[in-house]
């Protein structure tokens, strides 16, 4: 069977369109995907789209309608959450199976308001418990709770990690960091979920083209062109408790162990996640069902900044449906373009994050353990400072602006402060690379400055390893 | 007659109860009447039965935010049987406070009539309080 490989990827910002159509969003996906391949929708073969809320609206044909009406079969898919990674997949296995070597997939949806859940006419909603999706994932959270005492702070700090990372993506629909004390003390939706730990309502769509090996080749796509090395779907096994609160566990389990099959690696080997964070509580319990960490562990993981930008396996860090949004039939294939993300696209955050990723994989070659490599004897700590983020205060000119440029040398990320805007701006300039250097104005008698400077580093880089103290304070400066 | 707010509550003739099924072969409880079973696959090997009125309370939730229409906040309670079926159910008679709801404290099942949201007249249904000897 023929290796599968994603040639073009991409999704729109996801937020609230109204006056748009289903397939006008569609639409709108799959020809950035399409100009993100270079091809055209007369390169597809097949196209399988995603969407729930008109699964009967043969959305895919009224999309084709819009951008090119070339007769290839369309296949419209609803399955739930995962009716875009459906189609995704759907594609991938037409590949597989050798029928086509192009296809294209695309998720969209255009999302009422208020609940997930609510149905018409007479409901046992509030007289027989809760039918709301809050609910449902409320009580995963509170088993998780109940079985290894997993607290409602734990639960938040997912939502302070996912709203952080946030910050560093353009295609976030909120893009605000919430710390916990906010998180924990919005409205209660449905316990342990605040409103902030609940995925945010949205329309958007996302759209991939998938290609067979031998036509990556034919077309010279390889350079750009990233490998499908698994995919697996399940159903629910059997669980005792599922007609009451359905399990959102047994068959996350046994599709992420297939999967690892499927790819013939094991959980320790992934170095960055995107999984469907539709709620606070359903990300830490993920964690175990992908094998991140031992049952009973995603408790100390969240507190420990294991899975935030800069720890051990960053999850989310498209700031997950949480920020990012969660428009049913999108999700999916949105979740892809963010761990495949388009080459070509030179967006700052994406730029960002795939620089992260890189260093990331550094640290976790085989043999390459330790984070921190020692120096040999005669060389010194500073000579290689790749993949280090320096912070050097008073930047803008003389000696920071001298160790500002030899860290950049060194293969640093850099952030200059300084009190003087204009110096600053002319030193951030000067420096060039723009994706290495941060440039935050901030008086360093100030304490809200100093914090500021640290929020901007962090929320840039993930993390500050080298802080140069250089600007001069005097007394008279903190009359 | 009233009607009843799920196809498992059943009148009884004014003893009401809810209706279960128990598997010949594997002796899974089931909510509801059915006649397959969805653990061990047997057919036709289904037993009606109506369920437990005791059990205890595995898990739950305080739901603030529901459809409009709907009372908030309440507890959305999950009950293990003790007849070994496990149903949903809104737990009274406790405070909605986290701090205050214990896991597997004892709850009984009771019967009542109340109007449902989008309705206009009552229903038959079911709800859980704490039972005697239940812990806060
Ligand atoms: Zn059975």
């Amino acid at each position: 069977m023929s290796d599968v490989y994603v040639v073009g990827i991409d999704m729109i910002r996801f937020g609230r369109y109204p006056d748009r159509t289903v397939p006008g969003l569609a639409a709108e996906a799959a020809l950035m995907a399409l100009d993100d391949a270079g091809l055209t929708i007369r390169d597809m073969q097949a196209l399988f789209c995603g969407n729930l809320g008109q699964a009967a609206g043969m959305v895919g044909q009224r999309m084709l309608a819009e951008i090119g009406q070339t007769g290839i079969p369309v296949t419209n898919v609803a399955n739930a959450c995962a009716t875009g990674a459906t189609a995704f997949r759907d594609a991938w296995m037409t590949i597989k199976a050798g029928v086509y070597d192009t296809v294209l997939a695309v998720g969209v949806e255009q999302m009422g308001k208020g609940l997930l859940g609510a149905g018409g006419g007479v409901s046992p909603e509030g007289l027989v418990g809760s039918y709301t999706m809050p609910a449902m994932f409320a009580h995963i959270g509170m088993e998780h709770s109940r079985k290894y005492g997993t607290t409602f702070a734990q639960f938040a700090k997912v939502s302070v990690k996912n709203h952080h990372h946030s910050t560093l993506n353009a295609k976030s629909m909120y893009r605000v960091e919430t710390p916990l004390e906010e998180v924990m003390g919005a409205e209660i939706i449905s316990y342990p979920n605040t409103k902030l730990m609940c995925s945010v309502n949205v329309d958007g769509s996302a759209a991939a083209v998938l290609m067979s090996e031998k036509k990556v080749r034919q077309l010279g796509l390889m350079d750009r062109a990233v490998r499908i090395r698994g995919s697996e779907m399940s159903s629910n096994l059997f669980a005792e408790r599922q007609a009451a609160m359905p399990d959102f566990s047994a068959a996350t389990r046994l599709a992420a162990t297939n999967a690892y099959e499927q790819a013939g690696i094991g959980p320790g080997d992934v170095n960055l996640v995107e999984l469907h964070d539709c709620f606070a509580t359903a990300e830490l319990v993920h964690y175990e069902n992908l094998g991140l960490c031992a049952d009973g562990e995603a408790g100390r993981l969240i507190d420990d900044g294991d899975t935030a930008l800069g720890g051990r396996v960053p999850v989310n860090v498209s700031s997950g449906l949480l920020s990012k949004g969660h428009p049913l039939g999108a999700t999916g294939i949105a979740n892809i373009y963010e761990i495949a993300p388009p080459p070509r696209q030179g967006r700052r955050a994406a730029g960002r994050r795939r620089a992260y990723r890189a260093d990331a994989c550094r640290r976790r070659r085989p043999g390459g353990r330790d984070r921190l490599r020692h120096p040999r004897p005669g060389e010194s700590v500073m000579d290689d400072l790749s993949g280090k983020v320096a912070v050097i205060t008073g930047g803008a000119s003389g000696i920071g602006f001298a160790l500002a440029r030899g860290a950049l040398q060194r293969g640093a990320k850099v952030v200059i402060s300084d009190i003087r805007a204009d110096a600053l701006a002319e030193a951030e300039a000067a420096l060039s690379g723009e994706d290495e250097v941060l440039a935050v104005r901030a008086d360093v008698a100030r304490y809200d400055d100093v914090a500021a400077l640290a929020d901007a580093a962090i929320a840039r880089f993930g993390t500050v390893n080298l802080l140069v103290n250089n600007a001069g304070v005097f007394a008279a400066g903190l009359a | 007659m009233t009607d009843s707010i799920l196809p498992y509550v059943k009148s009884g003739d004014g003893a009401p109860y809810l209706a279960g099924s128990r598997c010949g072969a594997c002796g899974q409880v089931f909510v509801g009447e059915r006649s397959t079973c969805a653990k061990c696959t047997a057919r036709d090997k289904m037993e009606p039965i109506h369920l437990a009125t005791t059990g205890r309370l595995y898990d739950f939730t305080i739901v603030h935010r529901s459809f409009p229409g709907v009372k908030t906040p309440f507890v959305d309670a999950i009950v293990d049987l003790d007849d070994g079926a496990h149903i949903k159910g809104t737990l009274i008679g406790v405070d909605p406070d986290p701090a205050r709801i214990a896991f597997d404290m004892p709850v009984r099942l009771e019967f009542r009539e109340a109007i449902p949201v989008g309705a206009d007249r009552p229903y038959l249904t079911y709800v859980f309080v704490p039972a005697e000897g239940a812990t806060a």
